[in-house]
């Protein structure tokens, strides 16, 4: 029987997979898809506890979650796009103009 | 209730082992003279250009920018229309004020020429 | 949502309403006029929350509409009326699009009104968001300037994550409780029995995504990149608003948090400790204006936190006033920068403000007072502020921090002093800046009479605080 501590510790190992990805990744378009993968390892724990609970809300926080990662989605592919430009390139290595 | 899925079992069975047999039996029976053209990915269309692994236009990303957040929008009519009914109008006022939202931000890119591809 | 609600509202949907209006008249009649269209409507947003008395308690179980959320409205709209003003030379200069500057101001401006009035976890999290996602573009705003793209991407990638964890620890927080609304989330994390732990791991969460976006140390190390790459005045209102937006919100919250406090109490004396030490050793060998401001924020921040930890009103007050003093000071400094700001760069390096009290010698003094104010010298505001807040280190029974507290700020005059001595006590060999505008003149000199009155005077700001702490 699968019960709820089990979509907990699933969502959890998506989320650190997620994390794990932002913190070793170069290119800053994986990065952003690592960045999804957390927000979406959120949502399954949000639906997850609702069901479990019996309450609504962890459905309305998922929809809330979703809109705030196609903004920043957007916003992020939007500011790739200005980094491009200048720089012929979007590897995390070449984020070296500001510096100590 | 599993036994219902039977018929499925037997079809996914013989439609594979069809498969097989085909691609067995035309390797026996047929005749088999292989040259450059004929072992090509496609046998008619143009030539390659170049490399198909190669960077996109950046006109695609606008693109994609766009559509992250129209195709977020359905994601919120789906539970808009499962509950259409109960809501009624209340319902019907809301998702007019979201979707009245949503046009704004899209006149505005109009405007602005985002949607042209040139 | 009914109307009475609407209406109780109405100074966020000014702003946003508003916003949104001037982004799409601005889409048919581009000008920079429009940020003094900004101004106004910032302006009308802080009267009617002033003014206006809300016909319900709370919106939608998520937004508090009571004095305190409103104080901050006023607070915000008035920080952002201002830092539009100094934008207007600034944006003529640099050709950056009005209407749209205005509108995304604006935008901020309501997402840290709501954030500071959240009573819910998701308004928290709504209203965290709605302005870090301006911030984003906002940063970014100098299309043909490299640096300010990589400034952009980087705080955007820091703010995902700290998105991503916040969101993780709500979740653990609502797995435990069942609940959003604040009084009862905690109250449920009291019962929770088995899931308590899920709880208090999901408030750790919480507490690594507030100190990435308020930049505690040791999540602080994209605030002097970010800091530097951004335009002038966007740098003071993210130093400023955004900052002191997280806190608003975070002093209602720790009023509600209870017993539960015992268990934070250790992690959030660490946080404090180490963004009062790493910020100060961090600012100490800096020689660019913005990336030293950067690393002294994060000293600030430590001292917030100080009365965050304590708890109190009188603790809670000392936070506010401080935070209060805090961000006229840094809008004010940002402001000099920004009115001296040409079309090929601003100038930040120390090099570049050498001998530079003679030749300008007003707006030099006004940075220096600023700095001073920041570094706590009596007669100015920010003397009052750190007393407080070191008073009630004291009083509420934590030596150490006071300790700590008070050699951060002795250290830190030697950082806010030698941008002063480069100033006023150097060989001039400075090139002539821009000259500034009425309207900068205008923004640096209420401020500085902010800074001052403040700092002659606090009793009526502290007597309106008392009255509005929940």
């Amino acid at each position: 029987m699968i019960s709820v501590y089990h979509y907990l510790i699933l969502s959890a190992i998506i989320f650190s997979i997620g994390t794990f990805g932002v913190l070793t990744r170069k290119n800053a378009i994986v990065i952003f898809m690592c960045i999804e993968l957390m927000l979406n390892s959120v949502n399954l724990t949000f639906i997850a506890l609702s069901r479990h609970l019996q309450n609504m809300d962890g459905q309305i926080f998922v929809f809330f979650v979703m809109a705030v990662a196609a903004a920043e989605a957007a916003v992020g592919l939007a500011l790739m796009i200005a980094f491009y430009r200048n720089r012929e390139s979007i590897d995390t290595d070449d984020f070296n103009m500001l510096k100590w | 209730m599993l036994e219902n899925y039977l018929p499925i079992l037997v079809l996914v069975g013989i439609a594979f082992a069809f498969a097989v047999a085909v691609v067995i039996l035309s390797r026996l029976v047929g005749p088999n003279k292989p040259n450059d053209i004929k072992l090509a990915p496609y046998e008619c269309g143009m030539p390659l250009l170049s490399s198909a692994r190669d960077r996109f236009s950046i006109k695609f990303y606008i693109v994609a920018v766009t559509f992250i957040v129209f195709d977020i929008e359905v994601a919120f009519l789906y539970p808009w229309a499962v509950v259409f009914k109960q809501l009624g109008w209340y319902g019907a006022v809301t998702m007019g004020i979201f979707l009245f939202v949503l046009i704004v931000g899209f006149v505005y890119e109009w405007k602005k020429g985002a949607l042209e591809w040139e | 949502m009914s109307a009475l609600e609407l209406q109780s509202l109405l100074p966020q949907i000014i702003l946003a309403l508003g916003a949104t209006t001037v982004l799409m008249l601005g889409a048919w009649y581009p000008s920079r006029k429009w940020i003094l269209g900004g101004v106004v409507i910032a302006l009308f947003a802080a009267l009617s929350a002033g003014l206006m008395t809300p016909a319900v308690p709370e919106v939608g179980n998520l937004y508090s509409t009571g004095s305190y959320a409103r104080f901050f409205v006023v607070l915000w709209s008035l920080l952002g009326a201002l830092s539009l003003l100094l934008s207007l030379r600034y944006a003529e200069i640099h050709d950056l699009p009005g209407s749209e500057y205005c509108a995304l101001i604006l935008f901020a401006i309501c997402g840290m009104s709501l954030l500071s009035a959240a009573t819910s976890l998701i308004g928290l999290f709504l209203g965290l968001e709605a302005f870090t996602l301006v911030f984003y573009i906002l940063i970014a705003f100098k299309r043909e300037d490299s640096r300010g793209a990589e400034a952009g991407l980087k705080y955007l990638v820091m703010g995902a994550v700290a998105t991503g964890f916040l969101a993780f620890g709500i979740s653990l927080i609502y797995a435990a409780s069942g609940s959003f609304h604040l009084p009862e989330a905690f109250a449920g994390l009291e019962q929770a029995g088995g899931m308590r732990p899920l709880g208090l791991a999901g408030w750790a969460l919480m507490l690594v995504a507030i100190g990435f976006k308020v930049s505690l140390a040791p999540f602080h190390l994209w605030t002097p990149d970010v800091y530097q790459g951004a335009p002038a005045p966007v740098t003071g209102l993210l130093a400023t608003g955004s900052k002191g937006a997280v806190f608003a919100s975070l002093v209602p919250l720790f009023a509600a948090l209870g017993p539960l406090k015992a268990d934070l109490e250790q992690v959030l004396w660490l946080l404090a400790a180490l963004s009062l030490l790493a910020g100060t050793f961090a600012a100490l060998p800096q020689r660019n204006l913005k990336r030293m401001l950067a690393y002294s924020s994060v000293v600030h921040m430590g001292y917030l936190m100080i009365g965050l930890l304590v708890g109190g009103s009188e603790a809670h007050r000392a936070l506010l006033f401080y935070l209060i003093s805090y961000a006229f000071a840094t809008l004010a400094a940002f402001g000099v920068l920004t009115s001296f700001s040409r079309v090929d760069d601003e100038p930040q390096e120390y090099a570049d403000f050498r001998g530079l009290g003679y030749l300008h010698p007003r707006r030099s003094s006004l940075l220096a007072a600023c700095l001073l104010s920041l570094a706590g010298i009596p007669p100015l505001v920010g003397f009052f502020a750190k007393f407080g807040i070191i008073a009630a280190a004291l009083k509420g029974g934590y030596p150490g921090l006071a300790v700590i507290a008070v050699l951060a700020a002795l250290t830190s005059l030697y950082y806010y002093l030698a941008p002063i001595v480069v100033l006023f006590m150097q060989q001039r060999d400075a090139r002539q800046l821009r000259r500034g505008c009425r309207h900068e003149y205008f923004v640096l000199a209420l401020c500085f009479s902010a800074i001052l009155l403040l700092g002659v005077y606090p009793a009526p700001l502290l007597d309106l605080l008392t009255g509005i702490l929940p």
